[in-house]
């Protein structure tokens, strides 16, 4: 017995320590993991990662050209790659304002550039190259103070853009007047469309089931329902009510005479719930599913059974009255 | 006409047997007032399970003429007897009366 007990506590620590190891393991592997997401740092300022994007806080107006060390690929290709980009811009003076900005894909120099409003460009091999940028609105976080940072995002759609040879410039546009060399962007997110929508599609029905969880929560949770009597369904219970003896007494008189109450649906008010549940009568529910042939024929089988077995025992009653053995039923001698 | 008939016989038990209890439940009333409330918690769960006996029965599929056909059946079994044997106590008092 002692050898099986030194075994037993010789697997445990076995156990423990391949445990142990294991979680050391572990914790290292994520820390390691960690430790290989992409952290980009442009020249103008301290980006930092938000979502899919990492965000440049950029302190004075300046412009920079993009090369493809911010971007995981070089290349947006023909199938109309996305990637977005986010910024905020601490200059001062810009709150409480809406701006819209532009985009300007540079190929070839300072001289050759096409504007995303202008459609495409063709070159001499009849490459066409287009550019668009989405959500081109842009505020301000705070429009109370003039001096909040401006945030916004850009989701920038092109065809055959080589990012290493060309570059882009954002420009903000305060109604007719353009601000030339205004602000940088980092990091991009390399997604194609069609992964985009499905992540969006996941997105929406993640949150449609959030949204139908928060609709029970609060379906329990709702201050509305009466919490202290619990919709009424203590109301019979309620300790003022007074009985005596006889109303005990009575209970299978009530029990008989309550045979031949017609069906009713049956309403639950659960307590601790705002909607009341009803259940439908059987027969009148059935008879949606199920021909009224059908439910007039088992009831024909039932009641007819029934029936039987009923008159069958009054029979078997009355003649017991005559049997002269059964001295306290026989009515042959009165 | 068989509902009409049950419903009065059950109401002169119900008479008679309330008259029967009244001094047991002046006794528990005045002397033993929590008991009365008791009584009535274990009343109110049964008259409200009463409350859902019809749907209960409709959903047997038993109508309700079967229903007082049995309740008239049993309820004549129970007091044929204490019919018959009445009149027999009757019948022999009055042979010992009147010899």
């Amino acid at each position: 017995m002692i050898r099986d007990f030194k075994y037993i506590i010789k697997r445990i620590l076995i156990g423990v320590g391949v445990a142990l190891v294991l979680s050391f393991l572990r914790g290292n592997l994520l820390i390691s993991a960690k430790a290989l997401e992409p952290i980009n740092v442009t020249p103008n300022g301290m980006c930092w990662m938000n979502d899919y994007t990492s965000v440049c806080n950029m302190t004075s107006p300046s412009t920079y050209q993009f090369s493809d060390r911010y971007f995981y690929g070089n290349t947006w290709g023909s199938d109309g790659d996305v990637k977005r980009f986010a910024w905020r811009f601490n200059r001062s003076n810009i709150g409480g304002k809406y701006y819209d900005i532009d985009l300007l894909f540079y190929y070839g120099g300072d001289t050759s550039f096409l504007d995303s409003n202008r459609g495409y460009i063709q070159n001499s091999e009849n490459n066409i190259f287009s550019c668009h940028i989405d959500n081109t609105r842009w505020g301000v976080t705070d429009s109370t103070s003039s001096n909040a940072p401006a945030i916004g995002t850009a989701v920038v759609h092109c065809n055959n853009v080589y990012i290493s040879d060309d570059y882009f410039r954002f420009y903000i546009m305060d109604g007719q007047k353009k601000y030339n060399a205004i602000f940088a962007v980092s990091q991009a997110t390399l997604t194609p469309t069609s992964q985009q929508n499905v992540i969006d599609n996941q997105n929406d029905n993640t949150q449609d089931i959030i949204d139908s969880q928060e609709n029970i929560n609060n379906s329990i949770n709702n201050s509305n329902v009466d919490s202290d009597t619990g919709n009424g369904f203590f109301d019979d219970f309620d300790n003022g009510d007074t009985a005596t003896l006889t109303d005990i007494i009575s209970l299978p008189l009530d029990f008989i005479n309550s045979l031949n109450n017609a069906c009713s649906p049956i309403t639950l008010n659960l307590p601790f719930f705002e909607n009341n549940v009803t259940i439908p009568c059987m027969q009148s529910y059935l008879s949606q599913f199920f021909p009224s042939a059908l439910i007039d024929l088992i009831k024909l089988a039932i009641n007819g059974f029934l029936s039987f077995k009923v008159l069958s025992s009054l029979i078997d009653f009355i003649n017991s009255l005559k049997d002269p053995n059964n001295s306290d039923l026989e009515v042959m001698d009165l | 006409m068989i509902n009409a008939l049950l419903k009065g016989i059950f109401s002169l038990i119900t008479g008679l047997v309330s008259v029967l209890m009244t001094p047991i439940n002046l006794l528990i009333t005045n002397y033993f007032p929590n008991v009365t409330s008791v009584l009535a918690l274990v009343r109110n769960f049964f008259t409200t399970s009463f409350t859902y006996i019809g749907w209960c029965i409709d959903s047997t599929f038993i109508s309700s003429e079967v229903i007082s056909l049995i309740i008239a059946f049993f309820t004549m079994k129970l007091l044929v007897p204490i019919a018959i044997n009445t009149i027999k106590l009757a019948i022999k008092w009055y042979h010992m009366l009147v010899p």
